[in-house]
């Protein structure tokens, strides 16, 4: 099978401008007049869509990675008016240093090895199997993405902690001693990695939906082996959506915040990020040494960046949508049927009902607590309700849909172009795109929202933007564009050039292209990116809680009030509304997404 | 717990140990200024007495009804007020006041080093938002020169240890105290000063807040009046640390004290306590013993009202502290269970006597702060 492109072309469009349709000057014009028109051209070619669109974009990436950059590097380097290196000095001269950075690597590996392993292997049964219990699977790998992590960690306390872990309550039981122990780096990995595999599923679940299985037809035809397929065709063709997804849980593991205070602490296992917290902790912040930790972050991620730009691979050797069509026919799973089945419903429980089911049965109890069949008496609505007399619930509500799916839509949209940029032309420099829309994620949340809110305090924009809901706008779009250029780039690179040069032969104008071939091919990815980053942004409180202005209130600033008042019966029953509101809405964007795209399941 | 740790021993430092918390605030202060002024927003220098100083100066020289009277008609005016606030539990005291005049309360709520780091942002960079702040960090900021004095005597009298010089009227007590779960220990066991849980029985029944080092500041200042020395104390605090699991947050303290995680918990509000049995008197949580008692030395940090010097609303933000430290005072002790300033009949610190509350020292918690909080972590480590 041939959907492999023959080598030739080059795969990178030429920005070079072309010829706009019956708009070059005439080639027997005089040479003074072909200076000028030379000069005209290249005027008009600046001023073309394509030119226009691109610099728009380059512009308002580097402005939004490059303003808390800056603060940060002053921040870190400067200190009364002279520059120094002190910050680094008290970030980085601690005598515990090894053994944190032993615990941060092996929390960090293992976390990301869980979410990948399991985010994969979901996301191929979902996608190219007959498994049973496809809708069940779909809630698996999106309700703990859902769950804010406070609470998603809280959780598995109650779940599994020696002393009230439900689980070691049934293994009291059944084995006569508790099994589970939660305050261990297990139960650290054990809860990131369930946590963040949703992640994971989304990038391949979109890496999968646009890869032909002729591919892996074709080898298990010729003799392959399951395996051997696996190995050579299936992992090799997905692996810009390997590289996208492993860089962002790598940093995501690295940064976790919840689940190394509250896990990692009691049985005295420290982590990275603690560091950086403690330093935020003081008063005041002591920005010297928050930054240059954070510094240190951004040049590891750098390196990442650089490290994944190499195995993704920026040409056409792994596009897979091309020219050729394809309707993705589901691998029976024949006898396997029935253990893969049963091994996604294991899943399902461990990760979904039950972290669901704890946080259900405390929402209707006046009091977080173990569970018992005597409180089942107690159950009332009186959570709920709470929510609802909240003065802020219902405006925050509001707000934070509308912000969610503003800056996922404003993500979106930058960083397929932005992507399209990097990917298909060949305009120098434009590797520094990439790593401009990848760094914000490496800047701790509070730092981002100090960052911000001291730029709009003397705001360099004509638009009121302090005390609006526009600063928190900004403020997610920045945080969460690295995810979204890796979403866009993981689903461009999949998709074979020769489609876009096939609309530009046939005479499509560049957003023609864009319009009708590109985005259309890219919506599967562009979905699941978009989809992720309106979760994301509903769980924002880091930078939120510095920004947010009366009448501006978010979701996240109802948790954090709850929470604060120790009503975590209340925040449950939030976070089952979260879930419930969120779980509709992601159905419906998936259905949205489907009827606009290429084919539809 | 190494996360603690790895801060280098800021008395081996030396630069650090010498630069004290405020001066730290001051020059980034600094930093944030020469900021500001490059693009000519520069903001005013502490000898500045604020923009609201005449409103402020004007009610400061009233009293009685003659005050309250102007002080309605001038905030009704203003229409709104913008209060900061790290307490989650004003809600009641808002919809009260919203309901008695008509002034809108415009809530901005966040951790108290948000709320902190937000009006020292904004005030570096000449945005005056806020009227009036509830805070902890009260204290601080009105050291750094942001607020303006409040002269109210007939309220502030009420007050146990108010200091007009300081700007900052107490509101709430953040009262530290040792909880346990009813259903793991019975109240028998429980011993009558924190020194016991020092015995060998408690060994992994404890749990600590690993960032709590304002509560041993008021722990050790209790026991050295006590006669006790340093190193007893902090031999003391090292033994319990030793018995205990590290859980961070207050919250989450209590929540998990509340499940049974582990049945004593030596760094918890009252009003975390309290909250849960008031929503749920059959809760299993306890500070109190049925005879009322309780483990002493039980220590207090204030958290306060001030008013912003360059305040938007400044009517209205006095008629707020007004209210705060009347009918909210009441308010808050009944509906959010939290101690208040002015000791409320029926209130969670009924019957506790004033001399047996004992206030965190405030230079420790201010100038003092870096050297206590890595006293605190090396304890917590060697242990």
């Amino acid at each position: 099978m041939t959907t492999r492109p023959t080598a030739g072309p080059p795969a990178a469009v030429e920005i070079e401008p072309q010829p706009p349709a019956g708009g070059a000057p005439p080639p027997a014009a005089a040479s003074r007049a072909a200076g000028d028109g030379r000069a005209r051209g290249w005027i008009r070619s600046a001023l073309q869509a394509r030119t226009l669109v691109l610099l728009a974009v380059v512009i308002v990436i580097g402005y939004l990675a490059m303003t808390p950059l800056l603060y940060l590097a002053y921040g870190t380097f400067v200190d009364e008016g002279a520059f120094t290196l002190s910050g680094f000095e008290r970030a980085y001269a601690s005598s515990g240093l090894g053994g944190m950075v032993r615990n941060s690597v092996v929390f960090t590996i293992g976390s990301s090895l869980l979410a990948f392993v399991t985010g994969t292997f979901l996301a191929y049964v979902t996608v190219r199997t007959n498994v049973p219990f496809r809708p069940l699977l779909v809630a698996t790998a999106m309700v703990p993405l859902i769950i804010p992590g406070l609470l998603y960690t809280i959780s598995w306390i109650m779940l599994s902690s020696e002393n009230v872990g439900l689980l070691n309550q049934v293994s009291e039981a059944v084995v006569g001693q508790p099994v589970f122990d939660i305050f261990s780096m297990a139960g650290m990995i054990w809860v990131e990695g369930t946590h963040s595999a949703p992640l994971v599923f989304l990038f391949m679940v979109a890496a999968f939906r646009s890869m032909d299985p002729a591919l892996e037809e074709s080898a298990l035809v010729c003799g392959a082996s399951r395996f051997t397929m696996i190995r050579r065709i299936t992992v090799p063709l997905t692996r810009p959506a390997i590289a996208g997804a492993m860089l962002i849980i790598g940093v995501n593991g690295l940064t976790s915040f919840e689940v190394p205070v509250l896990l990692g602490l009691p049985d005295r296992i420290n982590v990275f990020t603690s560091q950086i917290f403690t330093e935020l902790r003081q008063f005041p912040y002591d920005y010297g040494a928050a930054g240059a930790l954070s510094i240190g972050l951004v040049l590891v991620a750098v390196a990442g960046v650089y490290a994944v730009n190499r195995l993704g691979g920026g040409g056409r050797e792994y596009a897979t949508v091309t020219g050729k069509g394809f309707r993705p026919r589901p691998l029976d799973l024949g006898l396997a049927r029935v253990p893969v089945g049963a091994a996604v419903v294991l899943y399902f429980v461990a990760t979904t009902a039950l972290p669901v089911l704890i946080m259900v049965y405390n929402s209707f109890l006046p009091y977080y607590q173990r569970f018992s069949f005597a409180s089942f008496g107690d159950f009332s609505l009186a959570n709920y309700s709470a929510l609802f007399e909240n003065r802020i619930f219902t405006r925050s509500l509001v707000n934070s849909l509308g912000l969610s799916v503003g800056s996922a839509t404003a993500v979106m949209l930058l960083t397929a172009i932005a992507a399209w940029l990097v990917i298909r032309t060949r305009i120098p420099g434009r590797q520094v795109v990439d790593q401009l829309t990848f760094l914000p994620l490496i800047v701790p949340g509070l730092v981002m929202g100090v960052a911000i809110s001291f730029v709009y305090l003397r705001n360099p924009l004509p638009i009121p933007v302090y005390g609006t809901m526009l600063i928190l706008l900004i403020a997610y779009v920045t945080r969460f564009m690295p995810y979204g250029m890796r979403y866009a780039s993981s689903s461009l690179t999949q998709i074979s050039a020769e489609l876009e040069e096939s609309a530009a032969v046939s005479g499509a104008s560049w957003l023609q292209t864009g319009r009708r071939i590109v985005l259309p091919l890219m919506v599967s990815g562009l979905t699941a990116g978009w989809i992720y980053i309106v979760i994301v942004s509903i769980r924002e409180l880091s930078s939120s809680i510095l920004l947010y202005s009366p009448g501006n209130e978010v979701l996240a600033i109802v948790i954090f009030q709850f929470y604060e008042k120790g009503e975590m019966t209340a925040v449950s029953a939030l976070g089952v509304v979260m879930v419930a509101t969120l779980v509709v809405f992601v159905s419906a964007a998936y259905k949205l997404g489907a009827s606009i795209g290429l084919r539809s399941d | 717990m190494k996360s603690a740790g790895t801060r280098p021993a800021r008395r081996l430092g030396g630069r650090r140990s010498t630069r004290t918390s405020l001066a730290a605030a001051a020059a980034i202060g600094l930093v944030l200024a020469a900021c500001g002024s490059e693009d000519g927003t520069a903001s005013s220098g502490d000898s500045d007495r604020g923009s609201a100083a005449d409103t402020f100066d004007r009610f400061n020289e009233m009293s009685g009804q003659e005050r309250h009277d102007a002080l309605v008609e001038a905030a009704e005016e203003e229409g709104s007020v913008v209060f900061y606030t790290a307490s989650s539990g004003m809600d009641p005291v808002i919809a009260a006041f919203e309901d008695t005049y008509d002034v809108t309360v415009e809530l901005y709520s966040g951790q108290s080093d948000t709320v902190l780091q937000r009006i020292l942002q904004e005030y570096e960079a000449g945005f005056y938002g806020a009227d009036v702040m509830d805070d902890s960090e009260s204290f601080s900021i009105a050291q750094q020169g942001l607020t303006y004095e409040y002269i109210n005597p007939e309220l502030t009298d009420q007050i146990p240890g108010y200091d007009p010089e300081s700007h900052v009227a107490a509101t709430r007590l953040s009262v530290y105290t040792q909880g346990w779960n009813t259903d793991l220990v019975s109240e028998d066991e429980i011993p009558d000063t924190l020194d016991g849980f020092t015995d060998p029985k408690w060994d992994g029944k404890l749990s600590i807040d690993p960032r709590d080092w304002i509560w041993y500041t008021g722990v050790m200042d209790y026991y050295l009046e006590q006669g006790w020395t340093e190193d007893e104390v902090d031999e003391m605090i090292q033994t319990l640390a030793s018995y205990s699991t590290y859980n961070a947050g207050h919250t989450v303290q209590a929540q998990l004290l509340l499940a049974g995680e582990f049945p004593v918990s030596l760094s918890v509000y009252t009003q975390s306590i309290d909250r849960e049995t008031e929503a749920a008197p059959d809760a299993p949580i306890a500070w109190r013993k049925s005879d009322g008692s309780y483990v002493e030395p039980l220590i207090f940090q204030p958290q306060g009202i001030t008013l912003l010097k360059n305040a938007p609303h400044p009517a209205a933000a006095m008629l707020f502290v007004d209210f705060l430290l009347d009918e909210g005072q009441q308010i808050i002790s009944q509906e959010d269970r939290t101690p208040t300033a002015v000791p409320q009949p029926g209130g969670p610190l009924e019957d506790i006597h004033e001399e047996d509350l004992h206030q965190v020292d405030f230079e420790k918690f201010t100038t003092e702060r870096s050297e206590w909080t890595s006293r605190f972590e090396e304890l917590l480590n060697q242990s």
